[in-house]
């Protein structure tokens, strides 16, 4: 009996850890592109997610952050936005206001993280979720968390 | 005779009860006392004591990658009143007194939870008192905090004086530009103005030496003077904390129909408020925002000058961070910063007051770059120039 009981509490909890997590969030896709739309946090759960290992966060203070994400390539999201080959950059904003430019060449290999380290970044670092932006070695203003919208800019 | 050996066995079991109620009292005052600890600190201005509940109660203010186990010494010293400091002396039971160099050891001093310091790798077991000698820019007149009314002095908008600090040029105008140059530290830029590097700020109608805020860095800086209000106040006290919840120099002014443009690097250091923000990322990958950033400033001021303008040019921080500001590639960034300013100041119109501050300054490292966040005068010690047309 207490054998059971005890299978179901860990069923249960791998079930909870490893379920979706409910989050009312989305993210705009806007300035220079030939399809601007809007896309919730249930919608890229459900789309391709590949797994970067091992990335570097380079940090102006401490020491650089070495840790594995899993979302999805941020250049596939461009491309259902039909974004053309002129854009030079993209603005990040996040939910505070915060706004940063990121050139092609800082983006070009990132990707929308929705886990950090096999585990929904909304549960286990809800201050910098749902989703984040993982620009693989660049500095650690460009990973921005709390991502609401992504204006393109041409040049 | 019952009773009698009743009464002899209550009375020995009473005195063990006592014998172990007064063993426990000793046991608990004795980890009692390991727990109450505290170190005097002893300075011109101020005389308080650390203890562990100032330990717990500061957490908060604590950086996210900070390694101290309990809390930063400057944070301590910054919320009793301590803004620049030259050196501390610790005495301690079995050292004697020790000398620190501010400069050099403050990036490395904590105070453990259990009352110990840790200063540059050495453990200070039984610190007994901390003497705190004070720079003389500790009584220094001027902040940042002077920025906010300032600004709405000059544009003749109303705000509630009592609440803040005073305003330091009050002749009225009808544009404000307010440059900000980051990292440029008061001393780098007496050394700037002395080689004849930065021509665009040697004429003045005000020019003083100003504090900035703690921890010296871009956000928390940038904070203070669109609230006007210390980090403390207005939210903004350590890394990664990017909006304040309290009224902007944008929101002000947009409630009075005034219109304000911030035109920045890359990125927001910090949310402006209600206002225009122009990005200027670097789109022609030099390296480099500021040619961005005076592109954007040039193409605003074509088509009108705002009531007020923000522009923040990150170079010479930028420079400081990669080969340290005693060189020849910061003095080369001075140089061309100074053209955009005065290309700027060119382009602006009559009765329009123009501002120039730095968020914080900068000092060495041991590596030949440049760093900041400490109480100490090549951090903390900025400017505020105010020049008219």
């Amino acid at each position: 009996m207490a054998l059971t009981i005890l299978v179901i509490c860990l069923v249960l909890l791998i079930t909870a850890c490893s379920s979706v997590p409910e989050v009312d969030w989305e993210l705009e896709f806007s300035g220079d592109v030939g399809n601007p739309y809007t896309v919730s946090y249930m919608e890229l759960t459900k789309m391709k997610i590949i797994d970067l290992q091992d990335v570097l966060m380079e940090k102006s203070v401490g020491e650089d952050e070495v840790g594995s994400w899993s979302g999805i390539p941020f250049k596939d999201l461009l491309e259902k936005a039909d974004a053309s080959e002129n854009v030079v950059t993209v603005t990040a904003i996040a939910a505070d206001g915060y706004a940063i430019e990121i050139s092609k060449a800082e983006y070009e290999s990132s990707i929308l993280a929705l886990k950090k380290d096999g585990e929904w970044i909304q549960k286990v670092d809800p201050d910098h979720g749902p989703i984040r932006l993982v620009c693989p070695n660049m500095p650690a203003n460009r990973w921005v968390f709390q991502l609401i919208e992504i204006q393109v800019n041409e040049k | 005779m019952e009773l009698y050996k009743r009464r002899k066995s209550d009375i020995g079991m009473k005195k063990y009860v006592k014998e172990f109620i007064v063993g426990m009292l000793i046991l608990v005052s004795l980890s009692s006392c390991k727990y109450r600890w505290k170190i005097p600190v002893d300075s011109a201005i101020n005389l308080f004591s650390i203890n562990r509940k100032m330990v717990e109660d500061y957490q908060f203010l604590k950086m996210e990658d900070s390694t101290c186990s309990g809390i930063p010494l400057e944070i301590i010293f910054y919320q009793n009143g301590f803004l620049v400091i030259d050196e501390i002396t610790v005495i301690d039971g079995e050292n004697g007194r020790t000398k620190y160099l501010w400069k050099e050891s403050a990036e490395n001093a904590c105070v453990t939870n259990d009352g110990k310091l840790e200063i540059d790798d050495e453990k200070i077991s039984n610190p007994e008192r901390i003497f705190v000698e004070l720079n003389d820019y500790q009584n220094e007149e001027f902040s940042l905090l002077n920025v906010y009314p300032t600004v709405l002095s000059i544009l003749g908008v109303e705000y509630s004086r009592d609440d803040f600090e005073d305003a330091i040029f009050t002749e009225p105008a009808v544009h404000v530009v307010l440059f900000l140059l980051d990292g440029l530290g008061a001393i780098k830029l007496d050394s700037a103005l002395d080689d004849k590097l930065i021509s665009a700020l040697e004429d003045n109608v005000f020019y003083e030496k100003a504090l900035s805020a703690y921890p010296p860095k871009t956000s928390i800086s940038t904070a203070v003077v669109f609230t006007g209000k210390p980090p403390i106040e207005n939210g903004v006290y350590r890394s990664l904390i990017r909006k304040s919840d309290l009224q902007t120099i944008c929101d002000v002014l947009s409630e009075v129909n005034l219109d304000a443009v911030i035109v920045e690097g890359d990125s927001l250091a910090v949310f402006p408020g209600r206002c225009e923000v122009i990005l200027s990322g670097d789109r022609d990958l030099n390296g480099g925002t500021d040619d961005n950033v005076y592109q954007n400033v040039m193409a605003v001021l074509e088509k009108r000058t705002p009531d007020f303008l923000f522009i923040h040019f990150h170079g010479i921080d930028d420079i400081g961070h990669n080969y340290g500001q005693l060189t020849s590639e910061t003095d080369e960034k001075l140089k061309e910063i100074n053209r955009y300013i005065e290309s700027i100041y060119s382009e602006l119109g009559k009765d329009t007051v123009v501002i120039t501050i730095a968020d914080h300054g900068m000092h060495e490292t041991g590596s030949g770059k440049g760093t900041h966040g400490n109480l100490i005068e090549e951090d903390m010690v900025v400017f505020i120039h105010i020049n008219k047309k």
